[in-house]
């Protein structure tokens, strides 16, 4: 087979084995990669009953075909499992070096079982695995974890992807950190892979499948680097990360502010050119990325490796707070990332200590001190007391569902859906956005699909989804559910969201890559396989209707602003969605017809047995 | 007439001013006005930003008069109007 190495290394840590698991090209073909392979694998592991923390949660890391490649924007990987956050499928992915790595290590990925008896890590290099002893790791951080994994290997080669002490904690949106600062951020998976005593998993290696035409993956690699440079996208990127979008978005209702109830804020402290201004940058790139939209902040603290703020973390830690001390929001994201959680469902869940505190809800006897909006001082000292499991702090690790079921609020104000604490885009703003929130996968997700990027004058041609009216609902459903497909595939094929390539780029790659002959509509379909596979782990745990849908806190019109007075209309939006995905209306489930015409034929058993 | 233009967020940095006034005779539609802005600011804009051929902004870049999309480069415009450009981009 072509473009895989065609196995993955199942590794089962209670027995403390390791052995290959081989991949047929047709799981290949129907799976394609990252994700949405391991949904696959996930799926045949898990029944109603797997705790998302007991050793019977699978962990699956997974590359795609194009990682490792020398196509560009592509040195991504998925880490996928139940999450420990929303009891449902949860994924979440990331960039840097180690998935180019990983796909160098021999495998395709790998699938973790079963729970060590005490800390370890996994060191997996040119198709060898190593189970070593991690116990003077556990309780070291994920920045200082990298370091001493690659001073002990002696490899500078190496790269590492680990919990930090959050994961070891088990806190529910705990993620995994590697290459210094990127994570894979979202759904708890550093909670899942702490549940099993695994601290890290370190890869080098240099071996690479073959291709199925290795001069046409050059030739396709390098017109897509001139075209990514040729971009636009790609310009505002380099020179001003991913908060490049803070004024816009705050000017179209699609930044939220003050816990999402309002949407005019003013955030010229903490855009972009403002952190290009005051601060010494460094952009960071992804393996084989011409872009570079990481920022390492090299000045900030000299003595410590400090990573630039995205675009989620300053709006979660700032507007939505609404906090505009730049130096504060820096504090909060390299807290998060040193101890390893989510910032989005962080940010979200400590503004949603501030809503409590204003509506009496929470008290300075609850939290031990007060609650004033903005106060950056208090939101840092929320995010210790969270990833310290401090007072309150233990309490806002589990999500802002968690909370408002604790403190017998309405769970409508529970910023999240699906139990995956909503981003910083406003489906307000962007009524496919709307829908894809209330559809997504994982729970709420911004990036599959970010239909903002549809309705601000992008296309996707081959697929007919096209630029409209940002505020109007009807229509929205098909697209949206189209472009979730299609950006569902970006994480099977293991490329970046940011990645300005076409379909049919895309499906050229592939064929070269693997000798395959994928059209326009091969793909889609391949989309939309992804996503049913996901929707039918979701069915088996207890996923209805009902759980598609957007909490009233971030759905009520607002009164300012360009989106005053707007709601979507999310139930004729949801009807059209369902129509083109084939999904029963009453019970949420994939029918059986759909299931079966994907090719999802156990899980059409599964599901109407 | 004079025509006030903003331009907003990351594109005032690469336009190099947040805002301009412009003094076009009268009679004058958007292709002037885009005329005028490209030869006093296109020098020093990242050359992905300038369309050169059609002599205006990449297409990811839209203008807005009255909060209305402003499309066509024949559009007739008025002594005294405030013509905003947004970058039509979003990422994070």
């Amino acid at each position: 087979m072509k473009g895989y190495h065609g196995k993955f290394l199942e590794v089962d840590l209670t027995n403390k084995t390791t052995q290959d698991l081989p991949l047929s090209e047709d799981f290949c073909k129907q799976y394609i990669g990252g994700a949405t392979m391991a949904a696959a694998l996930v799926y045949e592991r898990v029944n109603p009953e797997t705790d998302p923390l007991s050793p019977d949660n699978p962990m699956v890391m997974a590359t795609g075909p194009f990682t490792g490649t020398p196509i560009p924007m592509v040195s991504r990987y998925a880490v996928a499992g139940i999450s420990p956050l929303t009891g449902f499928w949860g994924e979440a992915t990331s960039g840097g070096v180690f998935p180019f790595r990983l796909k160098g290590s021999g495998w395709d990925g790998l699938i973790v079982t079963g729970k060590a008896d005490g800390p370890v890590y996994l060191f997996l290099k040119n198709g060898t695995a190593e189970i070593r002893d991690a116990s003077a790791l556990w309780g070291e951080d994920s920045y200082e974890t990298q370091k001493i994994i690659k001073a002990d290997l002696s490899d500078d080669k190496v790269s590492v992807a680990c919990i930090g002490p959050a994961g070891e904690k088990q806190i529910r949106y705990a993620c995994i950190m590697n290459d210094k600062g990127r994570a894979a951020g979202r759904c708890g998976m550093g909670a899942l892979m702490g549940s099993k005593n695994l601290k890290a998993v370190a890869v080098a290696g240099n071996k690479r499948p073959e291709f199925a035409d290795a001069g046409k993956v050059g030739e396709l690699a390098k017109q897509a680097i001139k075209d990514i440079n040729g971009n636009l996208v790609a310009v505002a990127f380099r020179e001003y990360g991913t908060l490049m979008y803070m004024d816009m978005g705050m000017t179209l209702g699609d930044t939220p502010a003050k816990y999402f109830t309002k949407s005019v804020f003013p955030v010229g402290n903490v855009t972009g050119q403002t952190l290009r201004q005051r601060y010494s940058l460094a952009n960071y790139a992804c393996r084989g990325c011409p872009i570079g939209c990481g920022r390492d902040l090299k000045q900030y603290k000299p003595e410590l490796d400090v990573d630039g703020p995205e675009y989620e973390t300053t709006v979660a830690f700032g507007p939505l707070c609404m906090n505009t001390n730049f130096d504060s929001i820096i504090e909060a994201n390299h807290l998060c990332n040193v101890h390893g959680i989510d910032t989005i469902s962080a940010g979200v869940s400590v503004a949603y200590a501030f809503y409590l505190y204003e509506q009496g809800a929470l008290t300075k006897d609850h939290v031990g001190f007060e609650l004033k909006w903005g106060d950056d001082e208090a939101i840092l000292k929320l995010v210790e007391m969270i990833v310290n499991q401090k007072g309150i702090g233990e309490l806002l690790s589990r999500g802002t569902l968690a909370m408002a079921r604790e403190l017998n609020r309405d769970e409508g104000e529970a910023a999240q859906i699906k139990g995956l604490e909503v981003p910083m885009h406003d489906g307000r703003a962007f009524h496919g956005l709307a829908v894809s929130y209330a559809t997504g996968p994982r729970g709420a997700c911004h990036l599959k699909g970010d239909y903002y990027n549809i309705d601000l004058g992008n296309m996707v041609l081959e697929y007919m989804i096209l630029p409209s009216d940002r505020l109007v609902s009807e229509g929205k459903g098909e697209p949206a559910a189209k472009f979730q497909s299609f950006k569902d595939l970006f994480d099977a094929l293991t490329l970046c969201k940011f990645a300005p390539l076409q379909v049919p780029q895309l499906c050229e790659m592939l064929n070269a890559l693997t000798g395959w002959e994928f059209s326009p509509e091969d793909l889609l379909k391949a989309g939309d396989r992804s996503v049913n596979i996901k929707r039918a782990i979701s069915s088996k745990f207890g996923l209805t209707r009902e759980h598609d849908t957007i909490p009233k806190i971030c759905l009520d019109a607002l009164d300012e602003g360009t989106t005053a007075g707007i709601q979507p209309d999310l139930e004729t939006m949801l009807k059209e969605y369902y129509q083109y995905r084939g999904w029963n209306w009453e019970t949420g489930k994939p029918t059986k017809e759909t299931l079966i015409d994907l090719g999802l034929t156990q899980a059409a058993e599964d599901l109407y047995s | 007439m004079k025509i006030s233009v903003q331009f907003h967020g990351i594109l005032a940095d690469w336009v190099g001013t947040p805002s301009a006034r412009f003094e076009l005779s009268d009679g004058s539609i958007y292709a002037d006005l885009m005329q005028e802005i490209g030869r006093q600011y296109r020098q020093n804009m990242p050359n992905q930003l300038w369309d050169h051929e059609n002599n205006a902004f990449n297409q990811k870049v839209r203008a807005f008069r009255d909060e209305k999309a402003l499309d066509t480069t024949d559009s007739p415009l008025s002594d005294g109007e405030k013509i905003t450009f947004l970058l039509m981009m979003a990422g994070g």
